[in-house]
């Protein structure tokens, strides 16, 4: 069965959440209805669905990565080129910890920028359906259905005042 | 009896926020291009003042005492300033909406201080011989590398933050922008954003994790800082609380450079409506609070020297405190103390443009001046002779260091060259968040509370 997409621009936030309302109410599942706007609105205030993200997990692996690499690092060097000062053991800590620190923290934001790219889907070469007054304060309502229902989506829009409905 | 009745407050739209944003940014006008060349030309002048010690090399360290003060100076407020974005963030203040862009975008200021750390890390001894965090470790990587590499990743963190912070906004300069090498430049670096709900809720999570990376990382920067080029080169230096004070004397300096930026932005790039009382009010008390602070740790410290009374913490006290160093110690406790202090407490000047502003550029003066007497005083330790262990006591206490034109070149030039990198930047990413501003209007509301009205403000999450 083919999807089509529409995207309705509306300027008043409480159509919006009308529109929301009525297209749930005509049995559109909410994870087919998106919500774009030029500032955030607080979550669950259209009755949108909240996409899950997993974007706590990168800088968890990547802090970890970055550990075992700051260990490996300064362990290794030492153990490989072993200088012993007045007795003292050949693993030097408190400067180790330094080093193992910094490679867990720059472990754990380079794991995080990718992880802001992969979980915001981005980069996007292609906008898709989109329209440029969204960063102007303008709401769009994205609703992704089969062909034969674009017709009552793009009614149930319109008929809450929807400014202008752009199909893909 | 009549009450007075006052006007309701107006709550601009989203829209006007975001037209009269674009519209500051868009104009670059002569005035702007003025103060540029002015602040390159001084740069340029920095530069020079960097040949000339260059020329006469590494092996005298005094020569570069003031570059590592103009060093340390604008790692201790201009990179300091992301912190004001994420703690206020952390603690979700509506009133720093219009404010924290500014702090983010002097997050650029970093890449030239990256640059500006390797000459001094140059012109530090090797660790042989003298105490320092890297033991004796006597490999290049230690302290060399491993400063590189803590300064570098809180550079990236800002970097990283500023970028992800302004991508809605960068893509509103794709959209409305007219052709133009700005426009695409915001094409490129605004990566496809178009405000989903998924991105929204993403960016509002990446936003919190990078300002927790940075408030982690930034107080390491500071005790290498400290470690490296100060208390490794100082006999007799054992300071457990110098880091931390060196990290709320950054903060202190970062709120006073927030509130005078905000000052030059209201006054000259026409942001009145954004930089108004609340931010200058609100910004007036953790200066406050950090100027008790500045004197709660300096005391700290003094006191244990003052009782310690060892031969090489007496001779540091007639060092740093006393003797050589006396005139710029006045001076920073004058105007990082006793000034914030009297000025202050005073409701009146709190609540106020002025009164912050004035203190606030005080207390970058005496922050510049704290920090040339951190910086210059050790540095004019001379090294012991060759194959001698660092001694525990100053043999002699060196005179006070004045500078010379190389060294006036280096201070200006490296202030005016991060002034320029930010206002550069400010061409590029919106100096006001957009995004956040209009966030923030849709919280407020104003209602009538018995015989006025009164401005509602929701919680965000």
């Amino acid at each position: 069965m083919a999807n089509t997409q529409l995207l309705g621009l509306f300027e008043d936030p409480q159509k919006v959440a009308d529109a929301m309302g009525e297209l749930k109410g005509a049995g559109f599942p909410v994870e087919d209805l998106d919500i774009y706007s030029g500032s955030p609105f607080p979550e669950g205030a259209f009755g949108e669905h909240e996409a899950e993200h997993r974007l706590f997990m990168f800088p968890l692996v990547g802090a970890l990565i970055g550990f075992s690499i700051g260990l490996l690092w300064t362990a290794g060097t030492q153990i490989s080129y072993p200088l012993i000062t007045g007795g003292k053991p050949i693993l030097s800590i408190p400067p180790m910890t330094i080093i193992m620190y910094e490679n867990t923290m720059l472990g754990a934001i380079l794991f995080t920028v990718l992880g802001v790219l992969f979980e915001s889907r981005l980069p996007k070469r292609d906008l898709g359906l989109y329209d440029e007054r969204i960063t102007e304060g303008y709401i769009g309502i994205y609703v992704d259905c089969p062909v034969e229902r674009a017709g009552a989506a793009e009614a149930v829009l319109n008929s809450n005042g929807a400014e202008e409905i752009k199909k893909a | 009896m009549a009450h007075e009745e006052h006007a309701i407050p107006q709550v601009p739209t989203h829209q006007e926020i975001a037209s009269d944003i674009m519209a500051r940014f868009q104009n670059v006008n002569q005035r702007y291009w003025s103060w540029v060349s002015l602040l390159a030309l001084l740069f340029v002048g920095g530069i020079v003042g960097f040949v000339m010690r260059l020329s006469d090399g590494f092996d005298d360290r005094s020569n570069w005492g003031y570059y590592t003060a103009t060093l340390s100076f604008l790692a201790s407020t201009f990179l300091a300033m992301p912190i004001i974005s994420a703690g206020l963030r952390l603690a979700k203040a509506n009133w720093r909406r219009p404010l924290t862009r500014l702090t983010e975008n002097m997050a650029i200021t970093g890449v030239l201080i990256w640059f500006m750390l390797i000459p001094a890390l140059i012109a530090l001894p090797p660790t042989e011989g003298r105490l320092s965090v890297w033991f004796d470790f006597p490999h290049w990587m230690a302290f060399r590398g491993g400063n590189l590499m803590v300064w570098g990743t809180v550079v990236l963190i800002g970097l990283f933050l500023l970028w992800l912070l302004a991508v809605p906004d960068l893509a509103a300069v794709r959209d409305h922008m007219p052709a133009s090498p700005r426009g695409k430049l915001a094409r490129v670096l605004s990566v496809g954003w178009t405000g989903n709900t998924r991105q929204w809720r993403v960016l509002h999570s990446g936003a919190l994790l990078f300002g927790a990376f940075y408030l982690l990382l930034y107080p390491t920067l500071q005790t290498l800082l400290q470690a490296d080029f100060q208390a490794g080169l100082l006999p007799g230096m054992k300071d457990a609380i110098a880091p931390a004070t060196a990290l709320i004397n950054a903060l202190q300096g970062a709120v006073g450079l927030t509130l005078v930026v905000m000052y030059v932005m209201r006054r000259f790039g026409g942001y009145e409506r954004y930089f108004g009382i609340d931010q200058f009010w609100a910004l007036s008390k953790p200066l406050l609070a950090f100027s008790l602070l500045w004197f709660y740790f300096w005391w700290g410290s003094f006191i244990t020297f003052w009782y310690g009374r060892q031969p090489g913490e007496s001779e540091l006290i007639r060092f740093m405190v006393l003797d050589s160093y006396r005139y710029p110690l006045m001076v920073s406790f004058m105007l990082n103390f006793i000034g914030p202090l009297v000025a202050l407490v005073w409701n009146p000047v709190r609540r106020s443009i002025w009164g912050p502003t004035i203190v606030g550029a005080g207390v970058l003066v005496g922050a510049l001046v704290n920090h040339i007497r951190w910086y210059v005083a050790p540095f004019s330790v001379p090294d012991p002779p060759a194959g001698e262990a660092w001694p525990h006591v100053l043999p002699e206490i060196p005179a006070g260091q004045l500078p010379g034109a190389a060294d006036a070149l280096i201070v200006v030039g490296g202030i005016a060259g991060a002034v320029l990198l930010f206002m550069l930047i400010n061409k590029i990413i919106p100096v006001v968040s957009m995004w956040e501003v209009g966030e923030g209007l849709r919280l407020v509301k104003v209602r009538r509370f018995l015989a006025r009205y009164a401005m509602v403000i929701a919680k965000s999450h």
